[in-house]
């Protein structure tokens, strides 16, 4: 059975994390914290919302993506939402995290959970997950694992492409140069 | 016509020849898409017959060993090489011959191994009209060049031209070699597919595009089959990403790199909390 035309996903769909009337809702403190657009911040909201859906019904432990990670961390530290509302009436079951003890066989151990996931996640939803919100294994072991919290009070934060775009630019700029004082004269 | 081309000047004839040498690269494209058969509509299911549509016997060899890592019945064993470690229930010929081999072997002994296999393959894929057959090959890959012929006839006429009237050639000259060079890789990179064949690996990889994020154990072998190892970077089947990559940078166009040196290549990276997080059980 499709997981739209469930109960599950109709309360999970309907959910609203914190209090409705906050001036900061739980999905602009995402884009916020996240440096996400609101559209995107939204869009990984959903894909929390069918993460928990599958950890309740895949039948096997799940993994998420970081995108999706961040969003139930953030809904984690919203502590009585998540342990008084969200799962008693929504889930109806009790949803730990659980971060991994590190070392090669829990590398492979949530290699094979994130696979299943996606697995699960195209037959209960009809369609691949969005490849934006759950990466390759490249990128979700690899590369996502090196996040670090930064202020930008601190610290400049340039795009890698921007600088490696400006080095060659600078190079070709002073080859430029050289050349005109060596011909020039 | 012809003869107009030896009274052009020498600037106006090489604008024009180097028009004429991209319309051969686009032409040489285009016309054996048109040519090509169209052979038959239908799917592939099995992974190696997808293997070796999407990318050749050598993705045949790789698919093979990716699925028996995935199914521990492989295990890598340094120096770009693998052991057998398991005897797995293989239903597949193929992986039944690398299962009984002793010894450490890599990507090249892989491959040797299981050539009369990839030859059955092959000839299954023509009889099932998604490959072209030897005999439909050479005829393509000589249209595939006809246009390079004219074009270089003609440089060849005006050059000659050129060097009676003691005029500079040398443009003319690079011109031809990069056309002529064009036209021996267009010669020897010919798709062997029927139309039918790249339009099921296309579907298949559409339909499957899934396994390019993250193939589950008994997908590994598909999704290597269809996108290549480079999906199993960061996955715990990184090793044998590297030994192809490390096969394919020694300069002998691959699969003849196998222990020749002690780097293990790896292209993961410990990555500490490398898996994020559980969640319950359901």
């Amino acid at each position: 059975m499709s997981a739209f035309a469930t109960d599950l996903w109709r309360k999970l769909a309907a959910y609203e994390v914190g209090p409705r009337d906050a001036a900061f809702t739980f999905s602009q403190r995402l884009a916020r914290e996240n440096r996400w657009s609101p559209a995107h911040a939204a869009r990984v909201l959903t894909e929390y919302k069918r993460f928990c859906y599958l950890a309740k019904t895949a039948g096997h432990p799940v993994t998420p993506s970081d995108a999706v990670d961040q969003a139930w961390h953030l809904h984690l530290t919203y502590s009585r939402d998540y342990w008084q509302r969200f799962c008693p009436d929504i889930l109806e079951a009790e949803l730990h995290h659980g971060p991994t003890a590190g070392g090669s066989t829990e590398r492979t151990r949530y290699y094979d959970q994130y696979a299943a996931t996606l697995a699960s996640y195209e037959i209960a939803f009809g369609e691949p997950p969005p490849d934006d919100i759950w990466p390759t294994a490249h990128r979700r072991f690899v590369i996502d694992p090196l996040s670090f919290r930064v202020n930008p009070h601190d610290v400049v934060i340039l795009p890698r492409g921007a600088v490696r775009f400006a080095g060659i630019a600078a190079g070709l700029a002073l080859a430029a140069a050289a050349a005109g004082l060596i011909w020039g004269g | 016509m012809i003869e107009g081309f030896s009274t052009y000047s020498g600037s106006d004839f090489l604008l024009f020849y180097a028009v004429l040498v991209v319309a051969a690269i686009v032409a040489g494209v285009w016309v054996p898409t048109l040519l090509r058969a169209d052979g038959a509509e239908r799917s592939v299911q099995d992974r190696y017959e997808a293997a070796f549509l999407a990318g050749g016997g050598k993705r045949v060899a790789e698919t093979a060993l990716a699925q028996l890592l995935a199914e521990d019945a492989l295990a890598p064993s340094g120096e770009r090489k693998v052991r057998v470690i398991r005897e797995t229930a293989a239903k597949h010929p193929l992986e039944k011959t690398l299962l009984r081999k002793p010894l450490p072997f890599g990507l090249t002994e892989t491959y040797k191994a299981i050539e009369p296999h990839i030859a059955d393959i092959k000839q299954r894929l023509v009889q099932q009209g998604l490959l072209l057959a030897d005999s439909q090959r050479m005829p393509l890959r000589i249209v595939s060049v006809l246009p390079y012929l004219v074009v270089l006839g003609i440089g060849w006429f005006r050059r000659a031209a050129g060097v009676a009237e003691g005029e500079p050639v040398g443009y003319l000259t690079a011109l031809m070699v990069v056309a002529a060079i064009f036209a021996l890789i267009r010669f020897v990179k010919l798709d062997p597919r029927t139309r039918g064949g790249i339009t099921a690996v296309a579907d298949a990889r559409n339909i499957s595009k899934r396994l390019k994020t993250a193939p589950t154990t008994p997908e590994v072998g598909y999704g290597v089959a269809l996108f290549g190892t480079a999906i199993l970077a960061g996955t715990p089947y990184a090793e044998l990403h590297a030994m192809r990559e490390a096969a394919r940078g020694d300069g002998s166009g691959g699969y003849a790199a196998d222990g020749s040196d002690s780097s293990d290549g790896s292209g993961s990276s410990d990555s500490g909390c490398g898996g994020g997080c559980g969640g319950c059980g359901g």
